[in-house]
């Protein structure tokens, strides 16, 4: 096919996705859902761009050969899955919300054959919305939407690095002290329009100084990084006693106020009025996922990256330079773990030093293998990062919509990430894979 | 080939089934969850012994008033974590909510948002306190004025002073500082709320040394408290006058096994927080001189008690405008005592109730059991 024509099938793909998700979530909504003020058009028009060019990319830039649809089959059938449970609670509490939409429906009745028609309305707006599935609520789309964006952003991080035969266990660590530096600095009096990037180059160098421990002094990337997740998990505790705040921040600095909840709102979404009005992480994950692709898919770099992750020597011995690929690969993944770490902090409003990302590198990793990646390297689709990032996502919000003891979810989210796995793993081995 | 295939598809079909189960379970017949109840939510900063004695309070709760509670212990004491659960939670239609604040200054914003979106605005907190966010009251004790009790079992204790090492979980939060604050204003005669909070100490306070001039903090994990707690036993053995207090549940009870692992239980004076059971325990065989409880099962059971008074429709002005008043336990009990202590800056004189170790022992198990066989 005409390289042109495709790439203008896939943009359209990637509109029409978008378009229709965005109607869904604003035809089917809670009516209490409005949105927040602060919102442009011209901001969400941007937004909804951005996201419908990134999915475009990424279908243009995804190979459709059958093993690479093997290799999000299991992914796939398993979001499947959980998707049809976390409706299926949804629609549970609709059929226990049933008694009262039958007692508010005689009512309503009761009240237009009086003439009351306003009272009757309010009604059956009330009505209108417990026969929603609450599972398919624009907010709460939205925010999963954002927390999937969160995920997904460390996890195109790990899994080019893993893709490129490293791995990165300081991840969790580094989202920490990213986080916990941001509200340092602008506790401090930095701007936050020059912390952010501030942070970003700690990341950066983060990852360069791991990268450069690996090929130069080599030392084997799990040991560097192991190291790390308890240097970092340190600074991030030390350069805070408590927790850094954007509240605290505000009232140091006032003049901050308005560029703090200016760059909230566009990293996150979030409104001055504390609601979500777009899943902004999730559109900035599917731009850097867009980016990854392309890097991955159609350029030289991504061959190299395959090659050096399928077998470095070889890759040496045909030219490649692979201990520069390496570190600009674990930058990109440190530097992707900082700009998490800006996230979480911006949309939490405070964080955690001891604890804040805590696992958050076992979580990537997990995303990745489910999505594709090859913990031994050389394999993997930017596509199949996005996907295996909804996962825990998606797990997690069926924890609490189903009535799940608290204590039952680590076994349960354990037990279904390795169904996952087992899976993948089974219909790959089917079709003869590698 | 084929059946390799079959084979997979079961895979991801049990997967998937693994995932539904519960889904039908929970909110179906059985279980906690049976339909045509109203629901309600509390939420807890973090899984903890702690909070099973409150769970079973809840439960309790849930029983007399007729509610289907869901109650949530959070994995790890992060705002981010907490939140992520309460945005949940608000999605599925439920008629009231308690959440024990982490960070009360920086959540506020949004918990204000939440408490707006809720039914009648039935939002309380419970355990740590964020009074801006609209809540409609407060369960739970002044952690200043019980950090302020602590102190004065240390003074009463030790009357000529010496010298202390304070065993804690984090100073990050907000229940952390006030009762690191508490204990350390009282040895002091004076107010150091601010300096803790900035996280500055002084190697004094009135007559006792403040070991390493701060609080040992292990970030809520237990082995490393136990690290904490043995370490510096060693290296203060055979000072005279030697105080050790822990502040969170489990603190008091890792600094008294290590004491018994080194011989030096009875010793030196262990003063500690809560209920946990080897704290009890120690009290009840006079290794431990006392500990301060904030009653955890009435916690539960008193917010799900005012949740369902707003559902009700009934005065906000019954609900309780004052913190619930915390609890001594020692060995041997006794008549209550008298406190002058500060109620919503009020100077109020309070009841102060003794319970003796051993029988308040017998109900904690019992809240295990109860909680457990609600579980």
């Amino acid at each position: 096919m005409n390289e042109k024509v495709k790439f203008g099938a896939a943009l359209g793909g990637g509109f029409a996705v978008a378009a229709g998700v965005w109607f869904a979530t604003h035809t089917y909504h809670d009516p209490k859902d409005h949105l927040p003020a602060p919102w442009s058009e011209a901001t969400l028009t941007a937004w909804f761009i951005a996201a419908a060019v990134a999915v475009g990319v990424l279908a243009y830039s995804f190979e459709l050969t059958r093993r690479n649809l093997q290799r999000l089959a299991g992914v796939t059938l398993l979001l499947g899955g959980l998707l049809a449970a976390l409706g299926y609670s949804g629609h549970q509490k609709v059929q226990e919300n049933e008694p009262l939409i039958d007692t508010l429906t005689s009512r309503i009745e009761r009240l237009q054959r009086e003439g009351n028609t306003a009272e009757a309305t309010d009604l059956r707006e009330q009505v209108v919305k417990l026969q929603q599935n609450p599972a398919f609520g624009r907010t709460n789309v939205f925010e999963k939407l954002n927390r999937h964006g969160e995920y997904g952003i460390l996890c195109i991080g790990a899994g080019l690095l893993i893709l490129a035969g490293g791995i990165d266990l300081s991840v969790g660590s580094l989202v920490g002290l990213a986080a916990v530096l941001f509200g340092v600095l602008v506790e401090k009096g930095v701007h936050p329009f020059l912390a952010l990037p501030a942070v970003l180059a700690v990341g950066g160098t983060v990852g360069l100084i791991h990268g450069l421990m690996v090929t130069q002094v080599r030392v084997q990337a799990f040991l560097v990084t192991l190291c790390g997740m308890f240097v970092y998990r340190g600074l991030a505790r030390t350069i805070s006693p408590g927790s850094p705040g954007m509240v605290r921040a505000q009232e140091v600095w006032p003049d901050f106020s308005a560029p703090l909840m200016q760059l909230r709102q566009w990293l996150t979404g979030i409104g001055a009025d504390e609601r979500l009005g777009f899943p902004g992480v999730f559109v900035l994950m599917l731009v850097l996922a867009a980016v990854a692709a392309v890097f991955l898919h159609r350029s030289a770099f991504g061959r190299y990256w395959y090659a050096i992750g399928y077998n470095e020597q070889a890759a040496r011995y045909a030219g490649v330079t692979v201990w520069r690929h390496k570190v600009a690969v674990f930058a990109v993944c440190s530097l992707l773990a900082a700009l998490a770490g800006v996230i979480r902090f911006l949309g939490a409003g405070s964080v955690t030093p001891s604890s804040e990302g805590q696992s958050f590198e076992l979580y990537a990793i997990t995303a990745a293998v489910l999505g594709g990646v090859s913990l031994k390297g050389g394999e993997g689709t930017a596509v199949g990062m996005v996907l295996g990032a909804l996962v825990l996502p998606v797990v997690n919000t069926l924890m609490n919509f189903a009535k799940i003891p608290s204590e039952w979810e680590p076994w349960l989210i354990g037990l279904i990430l390795l169904f996952g796995t087992v899976a993948d793993e089974l219909i790959r081995r089917s079709r003869g894979g590698r | 080939m084929k059946r390799n295939i079959w084979r997979a598809a079961a895979a991801v079909l049990a997967a998937a089934l693994v995932a539904v189960i519960p889904a039908c379970g929970g909110s179906g017949g059985g279980g906690s969850g049976r339909a045509g109840k109203v629901r309600v939510a509390i939420v807890t900063n973090v899984a903890d012994p702690f909070w099973d004695i409150c769970q079973a309070g809840a439960v309790k709760g849930a029983a007399d008033f007729d509610l289907d509670v869901t109650f949530k212990q959070p994995a790890e004491m992060v705002v981010k974590t907490q939140m992520d659960i309460v945005d949940d939670l608000t999605k599925v239609g439920i008629k009231g909510l308690a959440v024990s604040v982490i960070n009360p200054k920086e959540q506020t914003p949004k918990l204000k948002a939440i408490a707006q979106d809720l039914p009648l605005n039935n939002f309380l907190t419970m355990d740590n306190d964020a009074p801006e966010s609209g809540r409609l009251c407060y369960v739970g004790v002044d952690n200043y004025e019980a950090g302020k009790e602590v102190g004065r079992m240390v003074k009463a204790t030790l009357p000529n002073g010496g010298t202390l090492a304070l065993f804690i979980g984090s100073t990050d939060s907000d229940n952390g500082v006030k009762r690191v604050a508490g204990v350390l204003s009282e040895l002091a005669g004076k107010d150091v709320r601010s300096e803790v909070a900035a996280g500055k100490y002084e190697a004094k306070y009135g007559g006792f040394t403040l070991h390493r001039s701060q609080p040992i903090t292990d970030g809520g994990d237990k082995n490393k408290a136990a690290a904490n707690a043995g370490d510096t036993l060693e290296q203060l053995k055979g000072t005279p006058n030697l105080v050790f207090v822990g502040l969170y549940a489990y603190n008091p009870a890792k600094i008294l096994e290590a004491a018994r692992t080194k011989g030096m239980a009875g010793k030196v004076k262990i003063i500690g927080f809560d209920e946990d059971t080897v704290t009890l325990d120690g009290i009840d065989k006079g290794e431990i001189v006392g500990s301060v409880s904030q009653d955890p099962y009435n916690y539960g059971y008193e917010t799900v008690k005012w949740l369902r008074h707003t559902i009700d429709g009934k005065d906000k002005k019954q609900l309780p405008q004052d913190p619930t008043p915390f609890s001594l336990v020692t060995k041997d009990g006794g008549a209550p005592v008298k406190r002058t202590v500060s109620v919503n800056g009020v100077q109020k004189e309070i009841e102060v109730k003794q319970r003796k170790a051993s029988e308040y022992s017998k109900l904690v198990q019992d809240a295990y059991a109860a909680a457990k066989a609600a579980k």
